[in-house]
């Protein structure tokens, strides 16, 4: 910055950096947002701020946990009592877990319906301030082409998760309890079903997507390097000394642009990040301990008890995966603004 | 999107309703018969909503907006071509003081820039004292340095 502003009247620096301002971070990723100039730098502030928040996520998981290995050991002592009435514990023992967890899953699925949505608001903030500055950077046609393709996907998915895939955790969750209850082959199957279709839409989705954007910077930006190059070859045609200025000008406010591109793009990276980081690690605290929860009951539960607690966890997994991918393909499409046209 | 999330939901209820209805018969010939009707209704959830689906899963703001990713591009071109413009006009004004200086003339100079794609100076306002030898001088200088036609230049004090 000290370069272009000797080069650059002051005004003019203020006004590109003031042109080009990445929105602020959104009010629940100001805890965890860095105040770094590098990449490196940045992910490791938010590395130091992340991980005293796993403790508490951590204890507030296990106490879920340990009231369904209650649940879970009292449903054996009783099953191993009941005789002829097993089928009547097996459908109280999975209520008993199905209760327990519920609780704590919706508000699990409600803090990932949140984030999701403030990702895709803030991107929405953040695309158009990148496509300005990479178009002003010369890259017309590649900042119009990802414009189009991440605003297009990130309305799709957002609109896709909150309308149709979150909902969809519910219904997986009530054919797991129903198979679980009922030990239906037929249910499990539906509810296989329903968890592939939900991975299968996001792979789908993920995978496009990239593809679109890593072939988007081939395609048009040989359009742009030709009209660069047309430009290039306009000037040479100018007068001389006005030549000259206007070759100084375009490189000075160019490489100023970049400089401002590159701030907003890395404001935004970690942004995105600070949002995404603390619902992700509470969400994957409730996965991991219920994978090991699981296991746990698997030595003295039922099997289908055992069973239903896996389902919660996938669960889980479907909702890491879904916040995932929203992160992700912001992520993607901040770099692929920031790469430019090479 | 809600038609789609209505078609899942009831597929998702008719397969718990046969599920429960099935596991609460003993095994016979009733159980199988409900299980065949259980089968044939939930073949009819599933299908026959197909045809009549209305398969507009996309939001409503969905697609590809070129028009407005045009406009979010544009609107970067604009920011650069002012910039540019800008130091174009400060620079070719300070060109234009220093040749002034040179030939022992004070001036005040306001260079006006063109509103095409490659901004070049296009016309300049000259405030200040000076001989028609003196200005004479000065308009060989701006036309042939700056490329500013003499209709261009315009005196004034």
């Amino acid at each position: 910055m000290t370069t272009i502003a000797a080069i650059l009247p002051p005004m003019l620096t203020s006004a590109i950096a003031e042109g080009f301002t990445a929105p602020e971070v959104l009010e629940s990723g100001k805890a965890l947002m860095p105040k770094a100039n590098t990449l490196g730098e940045g992910l490791a502030m938010i590395l130091q701020d992340v991980i005293p928040l796993i403790r508490p996520d951590l204890y507030e998981a296990s106490r879920v946990c340990l009231a369904v290995i209650a649940a879970v050991m009292i449903t054996s002592v009783v099953q191993s009592f009941s005789g002829t009435q097993k089928t009547v514990c097996d459908i109280a023992g999975t209520a008993s877990v199905a209760a327990t967890l519920l609780f704590s899953t919706n508000s699990m699925i409600r803090l990932g319906s949140d984030t999701i949505v403030e990702m895709v608001q803030y991107g929405k903030l953040l695309i158009p301030v990148m496509t300005a500055a990479l178009a002003a950077q010369g890259a017309v046609g590649t900042s119009a082409a990802l414009y189009a393709a991440t605003m297009g996907i990130i309305s799709l998915i957002g609109s896709v998760l909150s309308k149709l895939l979150l909902p969809m955790i519910y219904l997986f969750l009530a054919l797991a309890v129903a198979s679980g209850a009922t030990g239906q082959d037929m249910l499990k199957k539906f509810r296989n079903l329903m968890r592939d279709g939900i991975s299968w839409f996001l792979k789908t989705v993920l995978t496009v997507f990239t593809t679109y954007m890593g072939l988007t910077g081939i395609i048009t930006g040989t359009t742009d390097t030709a009209a660069a190059k047309v430009a290039k070859a306009a000037i040479t045609s100018v007068v001389p000394v006005v030549g000259g200025i206007l070759s100084d000008a375009s490189e000075s406010v160019l490489a100023s642009v970049a400089m401002a591109k590159n701030a907003v793009g890395l404001y935004g990276f970690f942004a995105i990040l600070a949002i995404f980081l603390d619902p992700f690690i509470k969400i994957g605290c409730h996965f991991l301990l219920l994978k090991a929860t699981g296991a746990m009951c698997a030595v003295f539960g039922s099997k289908a008890m055992t069973e239903l607690i896996g389902d919660f966890s996938t669960a889980m997994g479907l909702l890491l995966a879904m916040t995932g991918s929203v992160c992700l393909l912001l992520l993607i499409s901040t770099v692929c603004f920031l790469r430019g046209v090479s | 999107m809600e038609g789609l999330r209505q078609y899942v939901v009831s597929v998702t209820t008719a397969a718990i309703i046969c599920g429960m209805l099935t596991a609460t018969l003993n095994k016979g010939a009733v159980q199988s018969l409900v299980k065949l009707l259980c089968g044939f209704f939930l073949a009819f959830t599933f299908l026959s909503p197909i045809g009549r689906l209305n398969l507009k899963i996309l939001p409503e703001d969905f697609g590809l907006d070129y028009e407005e990713a045009s406009d979010a591009a544009q609107e970067g071109e604009r920011f650069a071509r002012n910039s540019i413009a800008q130091i174009i006009k400060e620079q070719t004004e300070a060109y234009i003081l220093d040749k002034a200086a040179e030939q022992g003339l004070s001036l005040e100079a306001e260079v006006f820039v063109s509103g095409d794609e490659i901004p070049i100076p296009k016309s300049v306002r000259l405030t200040g004292q000076a001989s028609e030898l003196e200005r004479g001088r000065m308009e060989i200088i701006l036309e042939k340095d700056l490329g500013i036609a003499k209709e261009n230049q315009i005196w004034t004090g």
